[in-house]
């Protein structure tokens, strides 16, 4: 077999009839197109799930804390439930032996004095293994510490960008008005990558746009709530050697029982998450497996039918091919040549189409999308495979056809 | 001219088409024989069975019955692969209508046969080369058919089927589609050729081609009648 010659023979047959082999490849390049779009945002979709998740700790469990109806907080009063409270946060650490940390924090709904933005800060009271539970890191100063919420000591620290925006009264023992207390800052953290999230069980605050203040300190409102000491989320570590679905059941457990039944916090592991989201991502490529599947076998006939309207066309061709010392496997090699060569340009030219098209969709509609070299190398070899297959019929008949008829053949 | 081995030889070939209810026997027995270097004429009206001897002798089809020898060898049984073998290198095809592939050059066009034999791309360009200088074709290697005359697509055919040094050539009416003086060059150029050493059998119902044959074969309904040595 002389290769070279072959795919010069396969390219010049198609290129002399340039626009129906066009024509016949856009099948396979809108298949190309549609498999590589689905797979960009698909691998996109899933590195953001992932990355997510693994910002929130796969060892960790999150209790947050739901916001109830009027007569709903009624009801759990009765129940003598106050909503996720630090207790709570003490009694799990007590309670199950396998949680190595516990991080408490409240969302703290005060504003500043000074505010010169308009999209607020997030104000957290937070305890002081919030720091570790969250991997803040503190570029200048230091981060609020035990004896800080002991002494209900009034200091803060900021966020990067909180500090930068403030400007002047943002540095370092600057001070802060919120409400009516001041508060000194001691300690300015480090900028940190911050994506937004589709999923609201799966969001990430942005840290660098948080004042975090020793818990306890927080404004009370008039009615002087808080008086129980509530929190907005409590955040657990499990131990490695401790098993996080195990440890998750016993926190519901404890809490339902503390509780007396409301259902006043949620309890989110980010290990079921992944495995959630690893069953929704397995669905999500049987659909487009399928979708590519269609698409594909539709692009294959039009590419079977262009075979055989070469081999009719071709006959005489064939024969005298056959003639002056083709064999059927030459004939078969040099029409399923043709066909595969013809499906993998419409398989590239896909990969570029699908390529932009992911682009595209990443700017227009916000989501992420990721071109692997797995993704391409699937359609290539799929595109290729198309042409093998749907190319296979046309060649074995062109290669049946007897050399006398071919060659009488007008 | 008989002195040269016997290359051709059939005993008792015949060859029967089913065409539903009905046979048509083509040939029905035939003994014939070509010797090296020797150049036959086969000649009959139409339906005598001339293109059908044509296409077994040039490997393109079966005998219904009977043997066939090529370079001693009998071909009656062997495998469509083996045949295709034996066509890519023993025989070369001249035909009427020139059956030159249109997208390819002269020099292409040439090569072809090179694609299904085993020689390296150099020496089947060089192959190639040489036989289209013995047509005096080389000016014109990088034209397409559609850029040729008659005469000239016919040389770029005998070249095609010179070019692997073939055992014997095989025309089937290769004046049949040129004008008279275009005939004669053609012709002209087979009489080289077997003056050269080739050995030609040329099917035509022309008796300008048939005079230049050394030996000349009459076919009527499937037999020869007569054969009338020349040399």
């Amino acid at each position: 077999m002389k290769w070279d010659q072959i795919m010069r023979d396969a390219w010049r047959a198609l290129f002399r009839h340039r626009l129906r082999s066009f024509l016949s490849s856009l099948g396979i390049v809108f298949a190309v197109v549609a498999v590589v779009a689905m797979l960009s945002i698909a691998e996109g979709a899933k590195q953001e799930i992932l990355d997510q998740i693994e910002r929130l700790g796969t060892n960790s469990i999150i209790v947050r804390s739901l916001q109830l109806t009027v007569a709903q907080e009624a009801a759990a009063r009765r129940r003598l439930s106050h909503g996720l409270v630090l207790s709570d946060a003490n009694a799990l650490k007590k309670a199950i032996p396998t949680i190595s940390s516990v991080a408490s924090v409240k969302e703290v709904k005060a504003s500043l004095t000074i505010s010169i933005v308009q999209d607020p800060f997030e104000i957290l009271a937070i305890t002081e293994s919030y720091q570790v539970a969250k991997n803040l890191t503190v570029k200048q100063g230091r981060f609020v510490c035990n004896t800080d919420v002991v002494r209900k000591n009034l200091v803060c620290v900021l966020g990067e960008e909180v500090s930068r925006l403030l400007g002047d009264s943002g540095h370092l023992g600057g001070v802060l008005r919120l409400e009516d207390r001041t508060y000194r800052i001691v300690g300015i953290l480090h900028k940190r990558q911050w994506m937004r999230s589709k999923s609201p069980a799966l969001a990430v605050r942005n840290y660098n746009r948080a004042i975090f203040i020793p818990i306890g300190t927080e404004v009370m409102d008039i009615h002087g709530q808080n008086r129980f000491g509530e929190i907005s989320e409590i955040w657990l570590q499990v131990a490695r050697n401790g098993n996080v679905q195990a440890c998750a059941e016993a926190v519901r457990r404890i809490l339902n029982r503390m509780h007396g039944g409301v259902e006043d916090f949620q309890v989110i592991v980010p290990q079921e998450l992944l495995i959630q989201a690893q069953k929704t991502q397995r669905i999500f490529n049987i659909i487009l497996g399928c979708i590519a599947g269609i698409s594909l076998l539709v692009g294959g006939i039009g590419i079977m039918n262009t075979m055989l309207a070469s081999v009719a066309e071709r006959t005489r061709e064939i024969g005298i091919r056959r003639a002056i010392g083709a064999g059927q496997k030459h004939i078969v090699v040099q029409f399923l040549c043709e066909a595969i060569v013809l499906t993998t340009i419409g398989g590239c030219v896909g990969i570029i189409l699908g390529a932009g098209s992911a682009v595209i969709i990443s700017k227009v509609a916000g989501w992420k999308t990721v071109l692997t070299v797995w993704s391409v190398v699937v359609s290539i070899v799929m595109a290729g495979g198309v042409g093998l297959v749907s190319g296979l019929y046309p060649a074995v008949k062109a290669a049946r056809l007897e050399p006398v008829r071919a060659l009488r053949h007008e | 001219m008989n002195g040269g081995e016997k290359i051709v030889e059939t005993r008792g070939i015949r060859k029967v088409y089913e065409m539903g209810p009905n046979r048509v026997e083509a040939l029905r027995g035939l003994d014939f024989s070509v010797h090296s270097g020797e150049f036959v004429g086969i000649m009959g009206p139409s339906g005598s069975g001339k293109s059908t001897l044509m296409h077994i002798l040039g490997c393109l089809e079966r005998a219904t019955e009977g043997i066939y020898l090529l370079d001693g060898q009998d071909i009656s049984s062997v495998s469509d692969r083996d045949l295709s073998l034996m066509r890519a290198n023993q025989i070369g095809f001249v035909f009427q209508t020139f059956s030159l592939i249109p997208q390819y050059n002269v020099f292409e066009n040439v090569e072809i046969p090179f694609l299904y034999r085993k020689e390296t791309r150099n020496k089947a360009r060089r192959l190639a080369e040489k036989a289209i200088e013995r047509v005096g074709l080389s000016a014109r290697r990088h034209h397409k058919p559609s850029e040729l005359s008659g005469g000239e697509m016919q040389r770029v055919a005998i070249a095609r089927a010179l070019a692997v040094d073939p055992l014997l050539i095989l025309a089937d009416e290769p004046t049949g589609n040129l004008d008279s003086e275009t005939s004669k060059n053609i012709i002209s150029l087979f009489q080289d050729l077997n003056e050269q050493g080739t050995t030609l059998i040329v099917v035509t119902h022309e008796k300008e081609v048939a005079f230049h044959c050394q030996t000349i074969y009459h076919l009527l309904d499937g037999q020869i009648v007569n054969d009338e040595g020349r040399a």
